[in-house]
């Protein structure tokens, strides 16, 4: 009774519920008991989860769900005694956030279920991405569980690390900087590209307690060239910002100069407002490709003409000379071109199609370009009245430094010099992807103490002193702009799994008198931000809720780019051309240790778990190598050894390869030289200058005499002349293809694409379907080969990889792959995309042949797969002519995460069966979301809405091709896309009456240039 | 009866006689004591271990590579996404092919009077059983979860739920089943009277015991010998039909599906024919050197298996017939896909495997057509061989590059075998070859009280001219 009496104040108010004395009392050994019996607040995962753990995943769910909804203003997590109201375990919960890459945010909605985040998807209501989304977005979850991450921190030291903890780390790290503070010489900051306003607040506080402390950004991606173009021709000086919004929708004529925009920074926004304009039932735009490697820009356009890199600014000001016969004023008459008369024959049609769309026209400029050619064509959008239409000009997000080389060669420099003592990299991994002959990694030897804060222990961390986990974004506050600067903020879906910390928090600790949590920074920054908007908590929430701050756009610029039209163009290059880009699978590397961006197919060359040295047809003959064999590329007395892949349609004199590659501390997947897994391909880094970090000129090529064994998904280059003409003939009724006069005479002119076969009739009766009949349509013209799709299908699926050894035997496990077909002569061919999936067929011959009825039809129309039953005759894969099943041929699921199948389960959709080995498995139409919705509508008395379920691939789609939903109901967007004149069904000869259907390719050549694609698909069968 | 001989026509060649099934002089007691000897024979000879031990090596292969497959999944062989069936199901046609030959000449030549057949029947049917055991296999270790096989089979459950009838593996199933049961059961019981003559000449207790125990207490009493005669009838009139049946539902498997190449209604015929072709075909490699090694070079004579180089001349040209025809079919056929399946199988990228069949099956039988040839030991074991090899990589054209490219490019994939599917079928000869072995060694090799018949006095119609018959 004392002690109840002695209790301190109140700790339960008088309404409060307690549960024991304890509680009531408040005192401190119920506190430690509280603590010790959850302690919520730093979970170990290193151990199988347990009960208790699984306990403390559900109490996060409930605690988040909460803390995101705002209900309640805490980040303590325990599990409840009573449940939440509205809360169901089990049950699904999205919340927005944000996925920032170099210092662009891709707006996001996050699924968890009972607190685990399970799946990303694109924020429908942010424009950035209207529900679409990427490859790495949706690979995001695998990478947040992925088992290699570091787990604590760590000290390294001649390669070898012993493990630490953040008290012994920050005492560190503080102690190095409190000496300095007030002055700050000495000191730097390495940072990964972020326009991140809560990393930005912290940055001002930390320069302001540090003021002659650097701080850089670096990311090994960007290129400086679009900046540093628009300077030059707006004439503004260095502390410009600028940032280039190209309104795809509004462009009815546009010209790309090597730019592949669907895979740029707000490549979700372009690919869908590219679409807009490809559907043929509308006004098409037309697309004029002008690159060097075969992107997915190119394959979309109606017209391609395969050029180096360095050719195009000659090109370009062909096209100048030309659009001034039409009467484009500004131009200096100039000598005769170089090029051949196909090709000004090209430019000239090109010239014309741009000048008669003035004010509908766009050109764009690739970012690795140099500075000249973007102010070149600034000028000339100018000039085509495209700004302020088809081009906006808007402020770049004040927190991002301007893109480029120098700030990283200027520490580099300081870092040598000695004038380095404390280096904070947070984030990035210069050691790996700076420019070889910086001597990063000698200079920060340099450095006396040098911590990482990162996901994974990379090459980075293993030469610095101390390496810090990082949060990963789905378990951390933060907040990020997307392209065209509007505010969203990054929400934690759970508690971090292994100890880590964002660098936000890391900074806090640096540079607070008492460090705040992420929420108060993020809460902080947003106050700044949204003043103009009021702040508060109802906006807050809202933000929270919406995903974005509406109003927060940047600014738009108006500025005029005539100084740009005599900007004075590089000089063409001398020899080859190697051309690096960005990994569109991997990134600058950073995503090297995600198995399924590294088990993708290339959405061209279907090339797994490598990267390749892609060398035009033209050269590859001359030279005498052929895809497989290794050539040694060498350029200002460095050398690499990389596989080449004879790529058609790829230019002639240069030959292209992906950055990203041949790490060797990634992790297990991605190649990691402690733990003895060889690199994942080829470095670029020894090849990579800083005066020429993308483009090099003056490369040769030499064969080696070696070959290597490359796994791609679908052989273009195993392939015979017999073989070829197959594929020849088969194309135009697989890929039925026209154009959009063809489509405006006879709208149904795929049906002409087809061979003729007699009447079609079947054994069985039909199925009838009263209830719902489920299926799907892929609209072939506005798919780009994004293969969001697939990533999309392995997140929602729990569809393991397999490893490049099994990739080569044929046994990947897509449910949805993306075919590509070449079409026309291999020098300048044209490209068709073709998705797919299990079709559902009405007469499944799959179902015929299973022996133990393992996969049967559904009254609804779905052919499913009964895992259970399912013995593993794989008759049904001989069978099904679309070739879509998949088997286990092994326990995949084991292969790579064997070590750790408890921390990989908890990323697996927990309604849908991880396959044993032994079972035939394929997509199922996402049956568990039907499913759901099911439930849903019933639960409400009320039938499922024809479009109301979403499949993966559908939600993932940016251009939206795919369409899912329930053909008894007419109104449902597939059944009017089915009933439209472009749908056919693949191979329907053999009267299986697949579910899904495709809707022809309608492309919209220029009638002047003969397109030969085009003029193919005409005959491609003989009636 | 007339004997004088037609101009041109050398005697042996005269069809109105009929040449002698057992060499002249053997007597139905120098029958007894040629075959019963060999089991009898006390010290086995060195040469039967030599072979024993390497068949048992291969036995133990054949069991390793399935532990390691059991234990490791599907995925050690060279299957793939789009050729889902491989090697297994290669193997698998190929022994029940060879499975063919034993019950097509104990049934169907019973049935037609054919009664060179008594020499080599219980040769041919021990074999077949051996080669039906090796298919069984197959199928087995091929699904993907062996330990729901039983799932195939029609057994009541608690999920009340029955195999798919519509599936040709379910119809496979029971054909291959009853074919093993009734091939089976009709070599044993073929075989009784003769074990019984093993059990009374036995010596040893042991020996004794088991061919006692195996004889079913057969005396050899008139009333025993009219029940079992009627019996083999009754059993060779039901396996006749199997002997079509089998091989032509094996063929289902293919025909039914809907692949370019194998949905062709001319596969049962063709499959039964090239199942005789192989079978016939091992029967003459294995017996030649069995006539030779145990001494039966008396009761399996140089005519039988002249005889049976006929045969597998017929089965060759009608499989080569066949293989035309695919051809003509798919040309004629105006279907793009069947087309292209059959130019595929011979220019391209498995050109080598088409053009090895065409020349194991169709050509190298044709040499046939000479009696030298027939009559040549070196050369009928060459061609025996070479049939061999061929009908697998029949099998082998038929499934592997039928799959490999079918409807959609995009899919087209490349086999290639590994290690394991290669010891995996080595290792079922090491099966074969073990129960062969057994049964050399320790069963009667040929049909002594069939054989019996043949010789002039043991013939029911002794001494009332040529033929005869077992009633």
């Amino acid at each position: 009774m004392s002690q109840i009496e002695n209790r301190p104040a109140y700790a339960a108010g008088p309404n409060d519920m307690w549960r024991s004395l304890g509680e009531w009392e408040h005192t401190p050994e119920f506190e430690a008991l509280v603590k010790k019996e959850f302690p919520a607040a730093n979970p170990d995962l290193l151990g199988p989860v347990d009960r208790r753990r699984f306990l403390q995943l559900i109490g996060a769910s409930a605690a988040l769900a909460s803390a995101t909804s705002c209900r309640y203003e805490k980040e303590e997590l325990r599990p409840f005694a009573t449940r939440p109201e509205g809360y169901v375990p089990g049950d699904r919960r999205v919340y927005t956030s944000a996925f920032e890459r170099d210092g662009v945010a891709l707006p996001l909605h996050v699924t968890t279920v009972d607190g685990r985040p399970i799946k990303v998807d694109g924020n429908p209501n942010h424009p950035s991405s209207g529900g679409g989304s990427d490859i790495q977005a949706q690979a995001a979850i695998l990478e947040f569980y992925d088992p290699d991450r570091s787990r604590g921190v760590t000290q390294w030291a001649e390669g070898q690390s012993t493990q630490s903890t953040w008290e012994k780390a920050l005492e560190a790290l503080k102690g190095a900087l409190a000496s300095r503070r007030g002055d700050g010489a000495g000191v730097a900051v390495l940072s990964e590209v972020s326009a991140s306003p809560a990393l930005a607040s912290l940055r001002n506080r930390f320069q302001a307690q540090f003021p002659k402390a650097r701080w850089v950004q670096f990311a090994s991606g960007l290129a400086a060239g679009p900046l540093e173009g628009a300077r030059l021709a707006s004439g503004q000086g260095s502390e410009a910002r600028m940032r280039l919004v190209h309104h795809l929708e509004r462009a009815r004529m546009v010209l790309t100069l090597d730019c592949d925009f669907l895979a740029q920074a707000d490549g979700v926004r372009h690919r869908a407002d590219f679409a807009k304009g490809r559907r043929p039932e509308g006004d098409m735009s037309r697309l004029y490709a002008v690159e060097s490697r075969y992107t997915g820009t190119g394959a979309s356009a109606d017209h391609r003409l395969p050029l180096a890199p360095s050719r195009i600014g000659a090109l370009l000001e062909l096209l100048e000379q030309e659009l001034a016969k039409f009467g484009m004023g500004g131009v200096t008459p100039a000598s005769s071109s170089s090029f051949d008369a196909e090709t000004q024959a090209f430019v000239h049609v090109l010239a014309d199609d741009l000048w008669k769309h003035r004010g509908q026209a766009l050109v764009m400029a690739g970012d690795q370009l140099a500075p000249a050619v973007h102010a070149r064509v600034l000028a000339l959008n100018e000039r085509l009245g495209a700004l302020g239409k088809t081009l906006d000009v808007i402020q770049a997000p004040a927190e991002l430094d301007a893109p480029g080389m120098s700030g990283l060669e200027d520490l580099t420099g300081a870092m040598s010099s000695g004038g380095v003592e404390v280096l904070l990299i947070l984030g990035g991994n210069p050691v790996y992807d700076a420019p070889g002959d910086l001597g990063f990694d000698e200079a920060l030897a340099r450095v006396a103490v040098k911590a990482h804060l990162s996901l994974y222990a990379n090459e980075t961390s293993r030469l610095c002193n101390w390496h810090l986990p990082k949060a990963h974004f789905l378990e951390s506050w933060g907040d990020a702009r997307s392209f065209d600067g509007t505010y969203s903020v990054v929400q934690p879906m759970i508690e971090p799994l292994h100890d880590g910390k964002s660098s936000l928090e890391l900074l806090s600790e640096l540079v607070e008198e008492k460090a705040l949590t992420g929420l108060e920074l993020v809460r902080r920054a947003f106050d700044e931000v949204a003043k103009a908007q009021g702040g508060g908590d109802a906006l807050w929430r809202k933000v929270l809720h919406d995903g974005l701050l509406a109003g927060s756009a940047s600014p738009t610029l108006s500025i005029g780019f005539g100084a740009g039209a005599s900007a004075k163009l590089p000089s063409a290059a001398t020899g080859i051309e190697l051309q690096l880009f960005p990994c569109p699978k991997l990134g600058d590397g950073r995503y090297a240790n995600n198995g399924w961006l590294q088990e993708l197919p290339d959405y061209l060359t279907k090339v797994t778990w490598d990267n390749v040295l892609l060398v035009s047809v033209q050269d590859s003959r001359e030279w005498k190598v052929t895809t497989g064999d290794v050539v040694k590329v060498s350029a200002h007395g460095k050398s690499i050894e990389a596989p080449v892949y004879v790529a058609p349609g790829h230019a002639q004199g240069a030959v292209s390869l992906a950055m990203g590659y041949g790490r060797t501390a990634a992790g297990r997947i991605g190649g990691d030289r402690r733990q003895g897994v060889d690199p994942v391909g080829v470095h670029v880094a020894p090849l990579r200058t800083l005066a020429q970090p993308f483009l090099i000129d003056g490369v040769q090529v030499e064969k080696t005499g070696k070959t290597y064994p490359l796994a791609t998904t679908q052989e273009h280059h195993m392939v015979d002349p017999k073989g070829m003409a197959a594929r020849e003939e088969r194309m135009g009724a697989l890929i039925r293809t026209g154009t959009k006069e063809e489509y405006d005479a006879t709208p149904n002119f795929q049906e002409d694409r087809t061979h003729p076969h007699p009447p079609l009739q079947s054994l069985w009766d039909s199925h009838e379907y009263h209830d719902y009949k489920w299926g799907m349509s892929i609209d072939l013209s506005t798919c780009d080969g994004c293969n969001a799709c697939v990533i999309a299908c392995q997140a929602e699926n729990n569809i393991p990889i397999v490893g490049k050894d099994q990739v080569s035997r044929g046994r990947e496990m897509h449910w949805i792959r993306v075919d590509a077909y070449y079409r026309g002569t291999p020098e300048a061919p044209v490209v068709a995309h073709q998705p797919v999936a299990c079709a559902h067929c009405e007469n499944a011959p799959c179902e015929e042949v299973c022996p133990v009825a393992a996969t049967v039809h559904s009254d609804e129309g779905l052919n499913d797969m009964v895992y259970n039953r399912c013995v593993g005759t794989r008759y049904c894969g001989n069978n099904c002519p679309y070739k879509v099943r998949r088997f286990n041929y092994y326990h995949y699921p084991k292969r790579f995460f064997g070590h750790e199948p408890e921390l990989m389960g908890l990323g697996n959709n927990p309604s849908v069966t991880v396959r044993s080995r032994g079972v035939m498995e394929k997509c199922t139409y996402c049956v568990q979301r039907i499913q759901e919705a099911k439930i849903d509508a019933h639960n409400d008395g009320r039938r499922v809405q024809g479009d109301e379920v979403q499949t993966a691939c559908q939600l993932a789609c940016p251009p939206k091709a795919i369409v899912f939903g329930d053909l008894n109901d007419p109104a449902s967007m597939v059944a009017q896309a089915q009933a439209g004149p472009r749908s056919y069904a693949l191979l329907e000869e053999l009267n299986i009456k697949p579910r899904t259907q495709y809707l022809a390719r309608v492309n919209n050549p220029n009638p002047a240039l003969a397109p030969a694609a085009t003029e193919e698909s005409h005959d491609g069968h003989g009636h | 009866m007339t004997d004088t001989a037609i101009k041109g026509v050398p005697a042996e060649d005269d069809p109105r006689h009929r040449v002698p099934l057992a060499k002249p002089g053997t007597t139905l007691t120098s029958i007894t004591d040629i075959v019963a000897g060999i089991p009898e024979r006390r010290a086995t000879p060195k040469a039967w271990y030599v072979a024993f031990a390497i068949a048992l090596t291969l036995l133990g292969t054949l069991g390793a590579m399935i532990a390691y497959l059991l234990f490791t999944g599907v995925g050690v062989w060279g299957n793939n996404n789009p050729v889902f069936w491989g090697w297994p199901i290669v193997n698998f046609v190929f022994w029940v092919g060879i499975g063919h030959a034993g019950t097509l000449i104990s049934a169907i030549l019973f049935l037609t009077r054919q009664n060179w057949r008594t020499g080599v029947n219980r040769f041919a049917e021990a074999m077949t059983i051996f080669a039906v055991a090796c298919a069984a296999i197959f199928p087995g270790i091929h699904i993907g979860r062996v330990w729901l096989a039983f799932y195939l089979f029609p057994l009541p459950n608690q999920m009340q739920m029955w195999p798919n009838f519509r599936s040709p593996l379910l119809w496979d199933v029971f054909a291959v089943g009853t074919y093993a049961t009734v091939s089976l059961l009709f070599w044993y019981m073929g075989m009784v009277p003769d074990l019984a003559t093993l059990r009374d000449r036995s010596v040893h207790k042991v020996r004794r015991f088991a061919y006692g125990l195996l004889s079913l207490g057969w005396t050899g009493s008139g009333r025993e010998w009219s029940r079992f005669e009627k019996a083999y009838l009754i059993l060779a009139g039901l396996a006749t039909p199997l002997v079509l049946s089998v091989h032509s539902v094996v063929s289902f498997d293919f025909a039914v599906s809907q692949l370019p190449g194998w949905h062709t209604t001319i596969f049962p015929p063709y499959f039964v024919a090239g199942a005789v072709f192989s079978g016939f075909a091992m029967v003459v490699s294995l017996m030649v050197p069995a006539r030779q090694f145990f001494g039966l070079k008396d009761l399996i004579t140089i005519n039988h298996l002249e005889v049976m180089n006929k045969i597998i001349l017929v089965t060759g040209t009608m499989v080569g017939y066949a293989y035309a025809m695919e051809f003509f079919i798919a040309w004629y056929s105006g279907n793009p896909y069947e087309r292209f399946a059959f130019v595929n199988r011979a220019f391209g990228p498995y050109y080598w495997a088409y053009w090895t069949m065409v020349s194991c099956n169709v050509i190298s039988p044709q040499i046939f057509w000479f009696k030298k040839a027939r009559r040549s030991i070196p050369i009928m074991m060459v061609v025996a061989v070479f049939v061999n090899i061929g009908m697998w990589f029949e099998r082998f054209v038929i499934t592997v590059t039928s799959l490999s490219r079918d409807f959609l490019p995009s899919s087209w994939g490349y086999f290639r075998p590994t290690a394991i599917d290669m010891l995996t079928f080595a290792g079922s000869f090491g099966l074969f070859f073990t129960l062969f072995l057994l049964f050399c060694r320790f069963l009667p090799m040929v049909a002594m009280a069939e054989v019996r018949t043949m010789v002039p006095e043991g013939k029911p119609s002794h001494g009332h001219g040529h033929g005869g018959s077992h009633e």
